[in-house]
């Protein structure tokens, strides 16, 4: 436990010394979708109807933005080395690096969500249901892209080959995630898509921390 | 090369240990041993394999063949501190928040201030790390092996960047650390003058 705290704590502090990566991906997903509407024009009826894949879409690649930031840093100044030795297991460190990573990419969307949710026409009503959703997917989205930081970890500007390596295995949470809030605003029974969401964030809570550790043992050597 | 025999007392035993990057053989059936309170001086020209047999010593490589026992912790902290030719510095970081990161993950009973005095970097502590040149990095890498307090040293060229006054740091500290009963394994590009130091000598294979 003092592990992971300690790492964690690191890690949020190298990410807020380099705040302005993280403002940009902040804003990369606050100005795509304030540019929807403009492109799609101001329709609510369409606009509603697309919000919840489009909130959910943004939020996938502003998370794959900053893989890049997970472990090719340390890879670079020796860090991981040290950080593997020290490390009670190699699941561990996975788990801290993507913890961190969570709570500076996915849990910022989530506080990001009312605001989304009223720009995309999902009005009042669709605040909650998209913020819970973003709550219940988004560490899947974290836990999956710091395996493909892993894989990509020795690879010079790795993070699009990071994206591309995982965005198939977040298909998914994508179509769940999108499913939990359009049945939601719907006004139907939404509680097993979330149940599935959950499930799939529970597997990748699970599962993720040793394919990020085989995946490091595996391009490191 | 020294034999294998292997008592209780040493901190290091290598068995036979080869080690094969891709399809080349850097280096095979390498044996020696290192007991408590000595130094073995790796030395050999660039590409003969010093930095893997250290690495796989740390355990960050897998050796094609061979075995070795690490030590066990003993009355240290920890049983193994490894110094690779990276610094893992964090220029974001000051000095002191560096060294404390690695503290804590070790779980050091030492506190930070006093061994960043040793290894000259007082004056600097609170100074991102980023400002510091390549020899007061080395230093601060230094100073992540001495709060550490491992049985066993692997260090990879730890005089590189450093000036006469850093390499004197050095040698008192690796001096200290096998009076303490401590042992260690120093790679070196060349021939340096270490006291009473067991010497072994890899070639280019």
């Amino acid at each position: 436990m003092t592990f992971l705290r300690t790492v964690v704590e690191r890690e949020l502090r190298l990410y807020l010394r380099g705040i302005v990566d993280l403002i940009g991906v902040w804003m990369f997903f606050g100005i795509a979708i304030a540019m929807l509407p403009l492109s799609i024009g101001p329709d609510p009826e369409i606009l509603s109807r697309i919000a919840p894949g489009a909130a959910w879409a943004i939020a996938l690649l502003a998370s794959m933005l900053s893989l890049e930031r997970v472990f090719a840093p340390d890879q670079r100044d020796g860090s991981l080395d040290l950080l593997m030795l020290h490390a009670p297991s190699t699941p561990l460190l996975i788990l801290a690096k993507s913890l961190a990573h969570w709570l500076v990419t996915g849990l910022p969307f989530v506080l990001l969500a009312p605001l989304a949710a009223i720009a995309l026409g999902m009005d009042v009503q669709g605040v909650w249901p998209l913020a819970c959703a973003l709550l219940v997917g988004t560490p899947a989205l974290s836990l999956i892209g710091t395996v493909g930081s892993a894989l990509t970890a020795p690879v010079r500007r790795g993070g699009i080959l990071a994206a591309l390596i995982v965005l198939p295995q977040t298909i998914p949470v994508l179509i769940f995630g999108t499913a939990a809030v359009s049945e939601t605003l719907k006004g139907r029974d939404s509680g097993p898509y979330f149940s599935v969401l959950g499930a799939f964030t529970l597997a990748a809570v699970a599962l993720a921390p040793y394919a990020g550790s085989a995946a490091l043992r595996a391009v490191r050597n | 090369m020294p034999e294998a025999s292997g008592g209780c007392d040493d901190a290091l035993v290598v068995r036979g240990l080869s080690c094969e990057r891709g399809e080349r053989e850097l280096f095979s059936e390498v044996s020696f041993v290192v007991p408590d309170g000595q130094l073995l001086l790796v030395t050999g020209p660039n590409g003969s394999g010093k930095s893997s047999l250290l690495r796989i010593l740390a355990g960050l490589l897998e050796p094609s063949a061979g075995s070795y026992r690490p030590p066990e912790r003993g009355t240290f902290a920890r049983s193994i501190e490894y110094l690779g030719h990276a610094n893992a510095v964090k220029i974001r970081l000051s000095v002191r928040e560096n060294l404390t990161f690695w503290a804590r993950l070790a779980g050091a009973r030492n506190t930070v201030e006093p061994i960043l005095q040793r290894v000259g970097l007082g004056a600097f502590m609170d100074m991102p790390a980023g400002w510091l040149s390549a020899g007061q990095l080395r230093r601060l890498a230094l100073s992540r092996i001495l709060i550490g307090d491992a049985r066993l040293w692997l260090l990879d060229e730890p005089a590189a960047n450093l000036d006469s006054a850093g390499e004197a740091v050095l040698e008192a500290e690796l001096a200290r650390h096998r009076a303490a009963g401590g042992s260690a394994v120093v790679t070196a590009p060349t021939d340096i003058e270490m006291a009473d130091a067991q010497r072994l000598e890899l070639a280019v294979g």
